[in-house]
């Protein structure tokens, strides 16, 4: 049998086997046109709308194949042993099929001929689509994975970061309320018990705090070491505290003054430290995928000077130049998404820096409002970005870290990125040795 | 007696008044000394020197703006006055680089991980006093109470 | 505070140099001798209020009697006047540096300093420890024993300081309120203390003994043990009983360990066997006719050629300890060669008074001084005096002469041991901060006291069996 002889043109094939107007379905959406293991001796032609095929018994139904105007359907269960579906065919559209039921055994020789050769074709072609369906399916089931990977690594990191800042909250808001408390008790018992002039030095250090530099206190020891017979070490704190020699009468008071300083400082300290802490875990809280919500009036530069506070700790001998711009814009944004953006931006700094171990370390970061658009960088003075690489940094698994203390607060510059088109916004980035800038530009949506 | 000196180093002056507390039990014994940059713990060093007493042990932070902690005590090290001063690094945040080079250039005696307990920092201190003054030969009697007994009776045992 | 003791130390001496002969009730007594008794003023007093430390001391001594007294003296200083007095020739002041008795402490030096560098020390201390078993009260009696056996041949100091780093994961584990901690940390000091009188070069004050019983006088090493041992066994086994009495211990197990084996080297078998022949030779000198001071150039001179001991050894050698005992020497030369000695003899009537209160006087002003002071120290001020009382008091003659009151003072310097600072052993015990002063005192008093009782009943044994004589 010499099929590829036959060579007839689909229209021509259609409207002599798929035109009988009794061999014509008419589908609404929905409607089923094969059951899974319905037994089938039609082959369906699709004139008009959509139908697709399912594997019903699976547990997340997906199509495996695709009916478009102009494409045949059942082809597998008509030409297969035992004529049975192995798919549920649904349409997906209103939509007009006609078929044909005959045994192509039965037809005449040169008829038969060329019915079966072109019946190959489309079996071929047919299965060349379903093939292409196949691969990209699985290519958008991959997508479909990482996406859903990132955003739970994401959901991961931020119900960990809630959790932990969640504990670290009740631990800090415990220890701020005791220390008020002791702060109290300590003033009744300093009332009780001590002159008004004496309390003044644990109220100085309580409220000034430190004051000197350990140089300049070490430069008005003189003062005291011709003065009266006291040790080093209260001497040391009475010039700590900037204690004159003036103010007290005797090294019994002078000792009495240097120690309730130091006792007001340290309560100071204390005071200081769990507001630094209480702050820190507002911003995690604030960058927490469960507090991602939208407002209007977000200040960008709030947002800045929260992911600065979280890095505080991070950022070390490098100095961190803010030239915010006053008075800036308020926009509709998600606040704790921008903190992340920049966590993001202002860590690869660092470690681009900390890496390299480079003299002078700097990071300027600068926030403006231009043209109706409100653009925030980030400038470090590190060896910069090399130009082969400065293409992929945005993908997913681009990294240049070796030392692996990135501490994972954000998930890099893919994040950013998305975060940023999310705001309707831009990136850029240039780089050279000495200099490398990111800039985000967030518009003004009026 | 010649005057013993202990100086802290830190950027963060809370670090250093924590510091200073923990080490009010050498007081009696040492003179301790605090200083917020590592240019300012040099020059105190010269000036220490130079009236004839013993900069005994140096404890830097290793994150400062300006000269880092490696970066002050292999200072210290490079310099043959200063060769048996002990060198503590103080850190919450080290990289492997850092440790290297501590150890490598800045000939580090100890590390000290903060958060730091009152203990170790005592422990530390006395085990260091207590090899400077054996390395320096200075009158070891008046400092007893304060210094590493087993590291002084190793150094006395061997005298027979 | 220093700057006043300073000032005192030398001003006081000053005003006795400055004041006309005749101040003194001294008939005859010469410009020299008048020195001498200013320097040994000076000496006294900077020894007691330690302004300066106790060998630099020594080493002014030397020098002021180079200066004031020798034949070389500063030329203005020295005058042709009758009343100027008898010179000493200055080699014999400088002698003192390599005195015997220097020479004998320098081989005692080179004996305990290879055996802690070949660890023959930490060895025999847990080989000797283990037949001693767990009671904590027996583990106490050896650790005593070993420590007494050590200090005659190590520095008392060194003998305590190896003991207490041996005692130390003990003593970390045992719980705080049990006493037996303190009594078990107090042994090692007394222990020590009391060992040090066991050999000539057990303790300094020994040595300085040693050079007012030369002569007729002369007790050699073997002697010396044969007497000082059996007193330091009875006297460390009464401290024993009251260290256990007074801090009983609440542990029913105490386990000592000491790691470590023999060292098996060429150099290693060299020390044990100079150790061993050094001792022998010590105690045989009636068979060999070597006296100790001949012996002790062996060890030194063994180790040397050896390699054991180094030149960065030499270095570490406690000279400070040689130079006091040589100043002590210097001060004695002084008193005797210029004849101030003799002055004070013809002066001063000691016949007058008990010999019993002579003994009980000296002995206990030295323990007492001992107490406050360097026992070096207390003997070179007091063994001097006790030789030139010894020959003078004829009641004393009777009864052993200035060999015994100088025994009896020798002793009593080492009685020295009640306070932190009386001996370096008791610092370093005290410098473990488990003891209180009142802790340290209490035993190291009632042991004094009956040390020096004790001391009586040798003497009275001793004269007894003919010692003296």
């Amino acid at each position: 049998m010499n099929i590829f002889h036959h060579k007839v043109n689909q229209q021509e094939f259609v409207s002599r086997y798929f035109s009988d107007k009794d061999k014509c379905i008419r589908l609404k959406k929905g409607d089923i046109l094969l059951n899974q293991h319905e037994y089938n001796r039609r082959i369906f032609y699709i004139k008009q709308g959509e139908v697709i095929g399912y594997l019903p018994d699976t547990r997340y139904p997906e199509p495996i194949f695709k009916g478009a105007p102009g494409s045949f359907v059942g082809v597998y269960s008509y030409f297969s042993e035992d004529h049975l579906s192995y798919s549920e065919v649904v349409a997906q559209t209103p939509s007009v099929v006609h078929y044909f039921d005959e045994d192509p055994n039965a037809l005449e020789r040169p008829e038969a001929d060329e019915f079966m050769g072109f019946l190959l074709n489309m079996v071929v072609t047919e299965l060349s689509a379903r093939q292409h369906f196949a691969a990209r399916m699985a290519q958008e089931r991959q997508k479909a994975m990482n996406k859903l990977i990132q955003s739970e690594k994401l959901a991961t990191l931020g119900q960990l970061s809630a959790g932990l800042a969640h504990e670290l909250n009740n631990s800090i808001g415990s220890l701020s309320a005791n220390l008020r408390r002791l702060q109290e008790d300590i003033d009744v018992l300093l009332i009780r018990q001590k002159s008004d002039q004496v309390r003044e030095f644990y109220r100085r250090g309580l409220e000034d705090g430190l004051q000197l530099s350990s140089r300049e206190a070490r430069k008005a020891r003189d003062e005291w070491s011709a003065n009266m017979e006291l040790s080093h070490s209260t001497i040391r704190k009475l010039t700590k505290a900037g204690i004159r020699a003036g103010e007290v009468r005797s090294a019994r008071e002078a000792e009495e003054a240097a120690n309730l300083w130091n006792l007001g400082y340290v309560m100071h300290d204390m005071r200081i430290a769990a507001g630094q802490a209480a702050h820190v875990i507002n911003s995690i809280k604030t960058m927490g995928i469960s507090n991602q919500k939208w407002s209007a009036g977000v200040n960008v530069n709030t947002t800045v000077l929260e992911a600065v506070a979280i890095l505080k700790s991070m950022s070390g001998e490098i100095s961190l130049d803010l030239q915010l711009q006053e008075n800036i814009t308020a926009i509709e944004a998600c606040h704790g998404e921008l903190v992340q953006v920049w966590v993001n931006l202002i860590k690869n700094a660092i470690e681009s820096l900390v890496q390299n171990l480079e003299k002078n370390r700097k990071i300027k970061i600068t926030t403006r409002e231009v043209d109706k658009q409100i653009s925030v960088s980030v400038e470090d003075n590190g060896p910069g970005i090399a130009p082969d690489i400065i293409d992929k940094i945005y993908e997913p698994s681009f990294t240049t870290k070796v030392g692996g203390i990135s501490l994972g607060l954000g998930l890099g510059l893919t994040i950013v990125k998305r975060i940023v088109s999310e705001h309707d916004g831009e990136m850029r980035v240039t780089s050279r040795p000495g200099r490398t800038r990111f800039t985000v530009s967030l518009p003004l949506k009026q | 007696m010649d005057k013993l000196y202990v100086l802290c180093v830190d950027d963060q002056p809370e670090v250093l008044n924590a510091l200073e507390n923990d080490l009010s039990d050498f007081e009696n014994y040492l003179l301790i000394e605090v200083c917020d940059s590592g240019n300012e713990v040099l020059e105190l060093m010269e000036q220490i020197d130079t009236e004839g007493d013993y900069t005994a042990i140096v404890i830097a932070d290793q994150v400062m703006p300006g000269m880092t902690g490696v970066e002050v005590l292999t200072r210290i090290e490079n310099d043959p006055r200063f060769s048996a001063v002990r060198k503590i690094l103080l850190t919450g945040l080290a990289t492997h680089q850092d440790t290297i080079q501590a150890i490598n250039s800045a000939g580090l005696d100890h590390y000290i991980q903060k958060p730091w307990t009152r203990e170790i920092l005592n422990k530390t201190i006395s085990k260091c006093l207590t090899e400077f003054v054996l390395d320096k030969g200075i009158e070891y009697e008046d400092l007893l109470p304060v210094l590493d007994q087993p590291v002084l009776y190793e150094a006395l045992r061997k005298k027979g | 505070m220093k700057q006043i003791k300073l000032i005192i130390c030398i001003l006081v001496p000053l005003i006795l140099l400055v004041l006309p002969a005749s101040a003194y009730s001294l008939p005859g007594l010469t410009i020299i001798e008048q020195r001498v008794i200013a320097i040994f003023v000076f000496a006294a007093l900077s020894w007691i209020l330690e302004p300066i430390p106790i060998y630099a001391t020594s080493l002014a001594i030397i020098l002021l009697e180079l200066i004031l007294l020798s034949d070389k003296a500063l030329v203005f200083l020295r005058s042709d006047s009758e009343m100027y007095g008898s010179q000493i020739a200055y080699e014999n002041i400088l002698h003192t540096f390599a005195s015997p008795i220097i020479i004998l402490f320098l081989g005692g030096f080179f004996l305990a300093m290879a055996a802690t560098k070949y660890r023959l020390d930490v060895n025999l201390a847990r080989v000797l420890l283990s037949p001693f078993g767990s009671n904590p009260r027996y583990v106490m009696l050896g650790v005593m024993i070993i420590t007494a056996v050590f200090s005659m041949f190590m520095s008392n100091t060194a003998t305590t300081a190896m003991m207490l780093s041996i005692l130390t994961p003990v003593l970390a584990m045992m719980k705080e309120e049990d006493k037996g901690r303190i009594g078990l940390l107090l042994s090692v000091p007394v222990a020590a203390n009391i060992g040090g009188i066991g050999t000539p070069i057990g303790t300094p004050p020994n040595a300085v003994a040693l050079k007012y019983l030369t002569g007729d006088h002369y007790i050699s090493f073997g002697k010396w043990m044969s007497f000082a041992v059996p007193y330091v066994v009875v006297l460390m086994g009464i401290a024993w009983l009251i260290l256990i009495y007074s801090f009983p211990s609440g542990q029913r197990k105490l386990k000592l360990e000491v790691k470590g084996h023999f060292m098996r080297n060429r150099r290693a078998y060299v020390v044990y066997a100079t150790f061993i022949l050094t001792i022998l030779l010590w105690l045989t000198d009636f068979l060999h006719g070597m006296n100790s001071y001949v012996v002790a150039m062996i060890p030194v001179t063994v180790f040397s050629v050896s390699g054991i001991i180094t030149k960065a050894d030499l270095r570490s050698i406690s000279w400070d300890v040689l130079w006091l005992v040589s100043g002590g020497i210097a001060l004695g030369l002084a008193l005797d060669e210029t004849g101030l000695a003799n002055r004070l003899i013809s002066r001063i009537d000691f016949d007058l008074m008990s010999p019993l209160v002579i003994i009980g006087a000296a002995s206990v002003t030295a323990a007492l001084m001992a107490n406050f002071m360097s026992n070096t120290a207390t003997a070179n001020l007091l063994l001097p005096l006790m030789a030139v009382v010894g020959t003078t008091a004829g009641s004393l003659a009777g009864l052993g002469g200035s060999t015994m009151i100088i025994l009896v003072t020798a002793i009593a310097c080492s009685m020295g041991m009640s306070l932190p600072i009386s001996t370096p052993p008791n610092a370093l015990a005290f410098g473990t901060g488990m003891i209180t002063t009142k802790q340290m005192a209490k035993p190291g008093v009632i042991t004094a006291v009956i040390g020096l009782a004790l001391s009586y009943v040798l003497i009275g044994i001793l004269y007894l069996t003919g010692f003296f004589t």
